[in-house]
């Protein structure tokens, strides 16, 4: 029993760099193999990389997040009252003012989230979690039939703009959590909150950096969708929360943050998650069971990447 | 008479690159005390923890009473008569003494209706009157015990059993003189009815008076097995580090060589009922000896010289070149060049699951950026920088620092404060659970330091090091300041005593 333990924690060990790779790749040649037509199709790619976006984005806010060790849970509903609070803007004043309104008003939505945590001493699930029953709600209530993208940005609605979107985003992210205070600092705070402080990190400044960044990209990503599907409606945001954080796991970003937290956990992860989907619809597998699928992948990978000996479970 | 009770064959573990321990044998008989000794990081905590199945051995076999025993876990070698007292805090809170001491075998205690309470205080009220602990009460809360009776509820619980093997791994540091006694009785006891002990201690002078023998090991290979007649310090001391070591590893020189300029000023501070009006300087280039009790304050006061506790009353003031700045917390602390230096390593000081580069360079990445990038290059040279200078045993500056013993901790942790230039260092307790071998480079790195000009504070609840180390020692007693003494070779541990308690 023991011994199996050991194994398993040695290839989690190994996982992380080699496996999610791998199994990107496998996922990949696995569709291409047995439904290559379809799956292969200029058409069914450039929609995965359109799928893929708004949760490559909303996991690279997310991951900022869970590297100083939290959760965020506001992610669809803030996408919702984002899109609903700049789309009346913008109806008064001007549609060109979409894009920085988007990021503005994510950010503050992103600020208030994190305040909420920092401030108020609130775990940031629940802040989160507030949130996203807030801006749900609101939005469902102040969402009008006329919600419509304007015709100005349907043309951006197409692969290539994803495509410079995923690379830039990514690029950005990747130096701010390699290579500046920002993205160290979290992780450190992430792997011991208390030696964070006791080091002259001020604690509460970078977690609210980290809670404005998933503002930012809340933002990006609600641009996204509204370009994507054209309006905003009582549905906009459904469900991103949940698949954002499968996405991130699947990904390997440890639960638990810390030095091991990564971007390309977001990158990666967002991907397998897309084509996983996309593959099993082509393969004709029912929309429940694909949930089922989902659910089975995500509990694998995670009972293969969690990290046992963190305080919380090495008991 | 002289059964065998334990027999290790060959035991290998390692960790990464690190041989922890590598082929050790070793033979205990029963009615032993056999002290285990080495320096930090030579493997005697690991090598118990092969004993317990808390750790697995690679190869190696383990007889226990005369056949092979392969244990799969703590309990399970508590089941099976060998138990163990730990050096950190053991008990659960919220719960009663009897509960602990009681915990997981709560179902001999069923009685009509579940388990009964009073079966249960009175099972626990057995135990502490056999072990001399009877005027803890089964029914208090282990919240409200002293660090200390909640080390002897630990005991309590190892004892419920009567074990045939008792590992003591260096209980005794955490407790006073009367604690020790306890434990020293249960042992002699223990040896008495033809028990074993395996006893793992910094302290020597324990490990002459109570072991019959004592095995030493180095950086996990065993060394030799001294019998009682030729235990001494000094033969001791060189097994244990392979060398010769002068008697006087402390400071040598008996004069006040600090220049008088001051570098740090404490003004009346006071915090709720721990500190009492506190004043004192700091000149620049001394060693401050803080001592007193535990619970005197003395802990308390580096944490609000370092910004991290803000006081009631009172303020904290850095002097540069004449420049007086109040320090407020910790940033501005760290800001004018005041480094402190946990009691709590790894809970404080150290991120555990980070490399050996992120944990040294967290204080001095200001530093090392250009604009808002930092390079990778720059970090890793820093990190290099400490790591030579302070010849930190690890595999490279990627390593993480939970896979380091006790004294690279401590290395670790004053190379993050040098990288940052740090002008005062407060140090509480700077050789805790450090063996001699570490300790003397700590204090000759304490030497250095204060050499090249700077300041520290070094809170110590050990005597000689206070005595042996300090230019100027403040005693403290119930938070206020009771005496303070300049450094002068007729100063003796009873004169500090005597204002201590």
């Amino acid at each position: 029993m023991k011994a199996v333990k050991e194994k398993i924690c040695l290839i989690s060990r190994k996982f992380n760099n080699i496996f999610l790779v791998g199994g990107l790749i496998f996922l990949f040649l696995l569709f291409s193999v047995t439904s290559g037509e379809q799956f292969l199709s200029v058409f069914n790619l450039s929609n995965i990389v359109n799928q893929a976006c708004i949760i490559l984005v909303t996991g690279i806010g997310v991951s900022f997040i869970m590297s100083h060790n939290n959760l965020d849970l506001s992610c669809g509903g803030a996408m919702a009252l984002n899109g609903v609070i700049v789309f009346l803007l913008c109806e008064r004043l001007s549609f060109a003012f979409l894009v920085p309104g988007c990021i503005i008003i994510g950010m503050l939505i992103g600020a208030i989230t994190g305040g909420i945590h920092v401030y108020g001493r609130i775990p940031a699930f629940m802040a989160g979690f507030a949130m996203m029953s807030l801006g749900k709600g609101i939005s469902t209530i102040s969402v009008e039939h006329k919600m419509r993208t304007p015709d100005l940005y349907k043309g951006l609605n197409n692969v290539y703009f994803y495509l410079i979107v995923i690379v830039v985003v990514s690029v950005i992210a990747l130096f701010l959590m390699q290579y500046t205070k920002i993205g160290k600092y979290n992780k450190l705070i992430g792997a011991n909150p208390i030696t964070a402080k006791m080091s002259g990190i001020p604690v509460n400044k970078y977690k609210m950096m980290a809670f404005t960044i998933n503002g930012i990209m809340i933002g990006i990503a609600t641009f996204l969708t509204m370009v994507r599907s054209g309006a905003i409606t009582n549905t906009t945001g459904n469900g991103v929360e949940t698949n954002t954080l499968i996405a991130v796991v699947i990904g390997g970003m440890p639960l638990a943050g810390g030095s091991k937290s990564s971007i390309r956990a977001a990158i990666i992860g967002a991907f397998i998650f897309t084509i996983l989907n996309n593959g099993l619809i082509i393969w004709g597998i029912d929309a429940n069971f694909v949930n089922v699928i989902k659910g089975i992948v995500f509990l694998l990978i995670v009972v293969l990447t969690v990290d046992r000996k963190h305080k919380y479970l090495a008991v | 008479m002289s059964k065998k009770m334990i027999t290790l064959k060959n035991m290998c573990k390692s960790f990464g690159n690190v041989k922890a321990v590598s082929d050790v044998s070793l033979d205990i008989e029963c009615s032993e005390i056999r002290a285990l000794i080495g320096e930090n990081g030579s493997g005697k905590s690991t090598l118990t923890s092969l004993i317990t199945g808390a750790q697995h051995a690679e190869s190696g076999t383990i007889e226990y009473r005369g056949v092979t025993f392969s244990s799969k876990g703590i309990l399970d070698a508590k089941r099976n008569g060998i138990a163990v007292l730990l050096q950190e805090k053991g008990t659960v809170n919220g719960l009663t003494v009897a509960e602990n001491i009681l915990l997981g075998v709560e179902n001999r205690c069923k009685g009509k209706l579940g388990i009964s309470k009073n079966k249960m205080n009175a099972e626990a009220l057995k135990v502490l009157s056999r072990i001399g602990a009877e005027s803890i009460r089964p029914q208090t809360v282990v919240d409200r015990l002293s660090f200390e009776d909640r080390k002897l509820v630990e005991v309590a619980r190892v004892m419920l059993d009567e074990p045939d093997i008792l590992i003591v791994d260096e209980t005794t540091t955490a407790l006073s003189l009367s604690g020790r006694e306890t434990i020293y009785k249960i042992i002699r006891d223990m040896k008495a009815v033809g028990k074993t002990i395996i006893f793992i201690s910094h302290d020597l002078d324990e490990v002459i008076n109570l072991c019959d023998s004592a095995s030493v090991l180095r950086d996990g290979r065993f060394v030799k097995t001294v019998d009682k007649e030729e235990m001494n310090h000094d033969y001791l001391r060189s097994l244990m580090i392979g060398r010769e070591l002068g008697e006087h590893y402390y400071h040598e020189n008996l004069e006040n060589h600090y220049a008088g300029e001051i570098v740090l000023r404490v003004e009346d501070i006071s915090l709720s009922n721990k500190l009492k009006d506190i004043n004192f300087e700091l000149y620049k280039g001394e060693i401050l000896g803080l001592g007193g009790l535990t619970d005197c304050g003395m802990h308390e006061l580096c944490k609000v010289i370092f910004g991290a506790t803000i006081p009631e009353k009172g303020k904290v003031v850095a002097i540069t070149d004449g420049i007086e700045i109040e320090i407020s917390d910790c940033v501005s602390a760290i800001r004018n060049k005041i480094a402190y230096l946990p009691k709590d390593r790894d809970a404080e000081s150290l991120f555990g699951s980070a490399s050996i580069r992120d944990n040294i360079t967290v204080t001095s990445i200001d530093q090392l950026k250009k604009g808002i990038y930092i390079s990778l290059r720059k970090e890793k040279e820093l990190a290099q920088k400490q790591l030579d200078n302070l010849f930190i045993k690890c595999s490279g500056s990627e390593q993480y620092v939970n896979e380091l013993s006790g004294g690279n901790k401590q290395k670790v942790v004053v190379g993050k404060w040098l990288a940052n230039d740090s002008e005062i260092l407060i140090m509480d307790c700077p050789t805790r659970g450090i063996d001699i071998g570490v300790k003397s480079t700590i204090y000759s790195l304490m030497k250095q330091l204060t050499a090249s000009g700077k300041s520290i504070i070094m809170v110590s609840e050990e005597m000689p090091e206070l005595l042996g180390m300090s230019d100027r020692i403040i005693v403290l007693k119930d938070g206020a300041i009771a005496n303070m003494f300049m450094r002068n070779q007729n100063l003796k541990e009873e004169d500090l005593v005597r204002y201590i308690i």
